[in-house]
This record gives structure tokens, C-alpha cells and sequence, in this order.
């Protein structure tokens, strides 16, 4: 309206000068439409700025011969105002980029304001899901299952045996150690991996030692490949477990470690007893797996159970061409 | 003379009972199980007065195993098992022990167990196994004759109450346990299963079609071809889990 008695000030009437305010704001509010459609599907990256000022610029220009176009249609016997339009007609333009370049500065600050949030809302999810996976690794080895059960065996063994408790006591502090360990950001080499596995298969053998063998296929050139810490553990731990519980008599838990193209390919199998009604889905454990590394990699492919009849056996694979200095 | 079975899936773990028992001459230990199912022999071979009973174990646990007693001995928990679950059962065992256990605790349950005298029934809360944080508790364990069954609750197609028992009907057929209605009401997923009636539970996803019986009286059909009474009651509740 004001606008409109701007212009009216300028010579023309009130309703001519209204007329024309009203259809370049239309045609304004559908290039902001139009630009924000774009902007929606299309973020310019940081060195073209070129590209990011041409869609303004066309826009504008479309604007301002439609605006043209129809002001003459509109005013075909107002000679008078189509002179005074042609005058300013420079001016026109003028106006009209400036003011879609604005909306498109706008639609753009808000779109990297958005990424930047997406970003830093996808690191703190990260951040928080190895908290908990580390909190339920503690929480799984601290608790009565594995601590005071290996406890008890020493218990057990101190007085017969104190040569083999003593062993234990090692052992278990060892273990202990190595996963309450503090620089738990990097990766480590599956060879530092094992060491660790077979810690901890080493102390559930003196609890369980005249049911449980672990055989170990670990293919040579994949030793000083890398992978994330805390991902083989639980799943080692699960495969225990399950198979202990699972079924009577001999446990064997089957660990592979390959490469496959530019993966590291892991997979752990134990026999299972598919009649014995065990909880079907995927434990927290697994999720809380299968998560990270959709985290970690974005993918969600990279990790598989399957079970068979008799076996259960989960597959993980770890992308080798990734930065691994980075943990996340 | 004191008869005792130790029944544990760690050998030293049961060692260590051994060895603490050694001081109490009246006892004799005329079995070591690593097992329930082993444990259910040996029970019924030697009927003994007292069991030294660890909780997870191989197939079974050891609340499943007391569960297929009819005239359970007399039982000492020994187990690492958290206090939560321990709590729900204390005042019906004869004493638990938590691994580790010291020598002196251990006789203190001796001597519970020696004022106690005779055998003593032991009654089990009927919650427990939901209580069971980490083991496998999504299932029914039973004696089928001479088999010793186990129903996952995912293979449940309805309940049946009958007497002090409950009928459960599955695709291998019908299998009897001792529990009741109430029970499974509680441990069974409300979201699948539903009480249409005093007597029936019923798995949602076996059912097929809801007639109309007589004026406001209703019945089911299932996938295997059994009719189900809806009660008043269960009418409503059958219609809000299904969402019609």
C-alpha cells in the first residue's frame, strides 16, 4: 500500500500504481516459492558462487519481462504509465534482483545453518552410542555372569591349586585392564584383537574349560589390518554364552578373520539348539553393533546373523579404504 | 545321614562345595550334575534331602528345573545371579549363596538347613521368571511323559484353563503345565496375547474370524480350526488390542 502511494506520488493514479504493486508482489511470492524449491534439493558448495548467483539473476529477469509483459496486456490504453514504466524499467529490475538475491542469501544461510546441525546433531549421537557400548562392555564384564563367576573359580582353585589361581588372577587383571583402557578413540590391528579374544576365551576356559574349544582361522595377511576396538568382543562374548546355555554337551566356537577385496571379514559361529525357545530377534548387544557401525561407516550392510539348523553365526565386515585414524 | 546333590554347570564351582562340605560327616554327596536335565535324574534316583542349585545353566535354568519337581528337596541357591532376581525367591529357598561365597557363609546356610530339619517344600513366586533379567524366560518348560518339552511363547496358539492347570495348545498339540491362567495373563506380551474368557488365552495372530454366536455373545475361529468362547468381558478387550 505504501509502496503503491510511492508510486502514485510519482504521477500515476492510486488504482493504476496499486494494480501493479499487487501483481509484481505475486510474482515475487512465486519466485520465492520457486527458489526455495530449488534451494531445497540444491546446496551450492563453497566455490560456486557464480552458479548460486545465476538462479537469482535468471529469476529476476523472468520476473521482470512477466511483470512487463503483463503490465502491457493490463494497461494497453494507460499510454501514459507504459512511458512511465519504460522509464524505470532499469530501476525495475534493479529492485527485483536485489530483492530475490536477499530471499536466495537467506534460503542459503539457512540451508548451511541446517547441514551444520544435521552434522554436529550426527556426532553427538555417535559420541553417545559409544558411551553405551563401552557402558554395557563394562557393565557386561563387571557384572555377576563373568566377574564373580571367574571369581568363584578362584575361590575354588586357591586352595588346591594356587599355582592355577594365581594364573587366573592374571589373567583376568589383564583383561580387565585392556578393556577399561583409556585411549579406546583409535583403531587396533586384528592381531591386537586376538591377543584380546583369547584373553578372555583363556579365563572362560578355566570356568568352562572341559566344554568349550575355540578354533581360530586367521588368514596371514590380514593380521596387521585394523578394525574399531569393541565390536568382536561382545559378539565372542554372545557366541559363549549362547553356546554354553544353548546346548548340552561340546561347545565349539568357530572364529574366521579374512580379507575379502577391500574388507576385513569377520565371523564368529556356535552351535545352537534352534527348539530350545531361545529369545529370537537380536539382542541389545547386536543392535547396539549393528548401530555402530551403521555410525561409523553409514552403511547397513556390514553386518549379518544367520542361523541354521545347529549353528548361529554372526558376519561382520569392516571397510579397510576408511580413515581410521578418526574412530567414529 | 544327609543326602545332597550339587548341581552346577562349573566344575569349580562345584568343587568348591565339595570342599566346604567336607566338614559336615553327616553328609553324603551322591551326585554332581553339570546340567538340569542331569539334575532331574539324579533327583529322582536318589530322592535327596537337600540340592546345592546354580540358576543358568545349559537348555534349562535351574528355577525351570524345580519347576518339573512334583516334591522338590529342600534347596540352597548358589549362584552369581544379581540380588534382584535373588530377592523374589529368598523366603522360599532354604538360603542363596552368591558366588563367591566364603566358608563360613556357606555353613551358615548348612546350619539353617540342619534347624530347618526334614525337607522342606519349596515354593517358587509365580513371577519369577520374568524376573530372570538375562535368561532365557520367553518360554514355557514342561514334562511331556517322559520328555522334558520346551515351548517357545512364539509358538503358543491358546491357553486353556483346566483346574489347578493350564492347557497349551501348540502345532505339536496340546501340552499340560502346571500354572495358572493369572500367571500367564502376566508374562504373556499383552500386545499379542489376549484373556477372551475366564478360561481361554488367545494368541492374536492365529485368530481368523469373530462370529456372532447368539445376541452379544460372540465366538472365535482360529488358523488351526479350534472355536474359542468370547466372554462379556473379553469382548471389549479382544476388540482394543485389535484396534476394530
Amino acid at each position: 500500500m505504501g509502496v503503491a502511494y510511492l508510486v502514485h506520488t510519482f504521477g500515476p493514479g492510486l488504482g493504476t500504481a496499486a494494480l501493479d504493486v499487487a501483481l509484481h508482489t505475486f510474482l515475487l511470492i512465486l519466485a520465492y516459492f520457486f527458489l526455495e524449491n530449488i534451494f531445497r534439493y540444491y546446496t551450492p558448495q563453497d566455490r560456486q558462487f557464480l552458479i548460486f548467483l545465476s538462479f537469482p539473476l535468471v529469476v529476476s529477469i523472468m520476473i521482470f519481462y512477466l511483470g512487463k509483459y503483463s503490465i502491457e496486456l493490463i494497461f494497453l490504453h494507460q499510454q501514459s504509465y507504459l512511458e512511465f514504466v519504460k522509464e524505470i524499467q532499469f530501476v525495475r529490475l534493479f529492485v527485483i534482483f536485489l530483492m530475490v538475491l536477499g530471499y536466495a542469501l537467506l534460503l542459503l544461510f539457512h540451508s548451511k545453518l541446517e547441514t551444520q546441525l544435521k552434522i554436529r546433531e550426527r556426532a553427538e549421537q555417535i559420541d553417545r552410542l559409544v558411551k553405551e557400548a563401552e557402558l554395557f562392555q563394562l557393565r557386561q564384564q563387571l557384572q555377576p555372569h563373568f566377574l564373580f563367576n571367574s571369581l568363584n573359580s578362584i575361590s575354588s582353585l586357591v586352595k588346591r591349586k594356587p599355582d592355577e589361581a594365581r594364573e587366573m588372577v592374571l589373567q583376568l587383571s589383564e583383561f580387565l585392564r585392556k578393556t577399561i583402557r583409556k585411549e579406546n578413540q583409535k583403531w587396533i590391528s586384528v592381531l591386537e584383537e586376538i591377543e584380546y579374544l583369547q584373553l578372555f576365551i583363556g579365563i572362560e576356559k578355566v570356568r568352562f574349560g572341559h566344554r568349550l574349544e575355540v578354533e581360530y582361522q586367521i588368514a596371514e595377511e590380514c593380521k596387521s589390518l585394523r578394525l574399531p576396538q569393541l565390536l568382536v568382543q561382545p559378539l565372542m562374548e554372545n557366541a559363549v554364552k549362547h553356546g554354553l546355555y544353548g546346548v548340552l554337551g561340546d561347545v565349539l566356537i568357530k572364529v574366521r578373520f579374512e580379507c575379502q577385496d577391500e574388507y576385513l571379514f569377520i565371523s564368529i559361529s556356535n552351535p545352537f539348539d534352534s527348539m530350545a525357545g531361545q529369545a529370537s530377534g537380536e539382542s541389545f548387544g547386536q543392535q547396539a553393533i549393528r548401530r555402530r557401525l551403521f555410525l561409523l561407516f553409514g552403511r547397513n550392510d556390514l553386518f549379518k546373523t544367520q542361523s541354521h539348523k545347529e549353528e548361529f553365526k554372526v558376519e561382520l565386515k569392516i571397510p579397510q579404504n576408511y580413515d581410521q585414524s578418526y574412530y567414529h | 545321614m544327609i543326602k545332597v546333590i550339587i548341581i552346577d554347570d562349573e566344575p569349580l564351582a562345584t568343587e568348591i562345595v565339595i570342599e566346604y562340605l567336607a566338614v559336615f560327616d553327616q553328609v553324603h554327596i551322591l551326585a554332581v550334575c553339570h546340567d538340569g536335565f542331569a539334575g532331574l535324574k539324579a533327583i529322582k534316583e536318589y530322592e535327596p534331602d537337600l540340592i546345592f542349585l546354580d540358576v543358568q545353566m545349559p537348555k534349562i535354568t535351574g528355577f525351570e528345573m524345580l519347576e518339573l519337581l512334583e516334591n522338590p528337596p529342600a534347596v540352597i541357591f548358589t549362584t552369581a545371579y544379581d540380588e534382584y532376581a535373588m530377592k523374589a525367591f529368598d523366603t522360599h529357598a532354604i538360603d542363596y549363596l552368591l558366588k563367591p561365597f566364603s566358608q563360613s557363609r556357606f555353613e551358615k546356610a548348612m546350619e539353617k538347613f540342619l534347624k530347618n530339619g526334614e525337607r522342606q517344600i519349596v515354593e517358587f513366586d509365580q513371577n519369577i521368571s520374568k524376573l530372570e533379567l538375562n535368561g532365557p524366560s520367553e518360554r514355557i518348560v514342561l514334562k511331556d511323559k517322559h520328555d522334558i518339552k520346551i515351548i517357545p511363547f512364539s509358538e503358543i496358539q491358546f491357553l486353556e484353563a483346566n483346574d489347578d492347570y493350564v492347557n497349551i495348545y501348540t502345532m505339536e498339540g496340546k501340552f499340560l503345565k502346571n500354572k495358572t491362567m493369572k500367571f500367564f495373563e502376566n508374562v504373556l506380551d499383552t500386545k499379542m496375547f489376549v484373556r477372551v474368557h475366564r478360561s481361554y488365552i488367545v494368541k492374536i495372530t492365529e485368530i481368523t474370524k469373530i462370529e456372532t454366536y447368539e445376541k452379544d455373545s460372540y465366538i472365535l475361529k482360529l488358523k488351526s480350526g479350534a472355536t474359542i468362547p468370547i466372554s462379556k468381558s473379553g469382548y471389549p478387550k479382544l476388540k482394543s488390542v485389535l484396534g476394530v
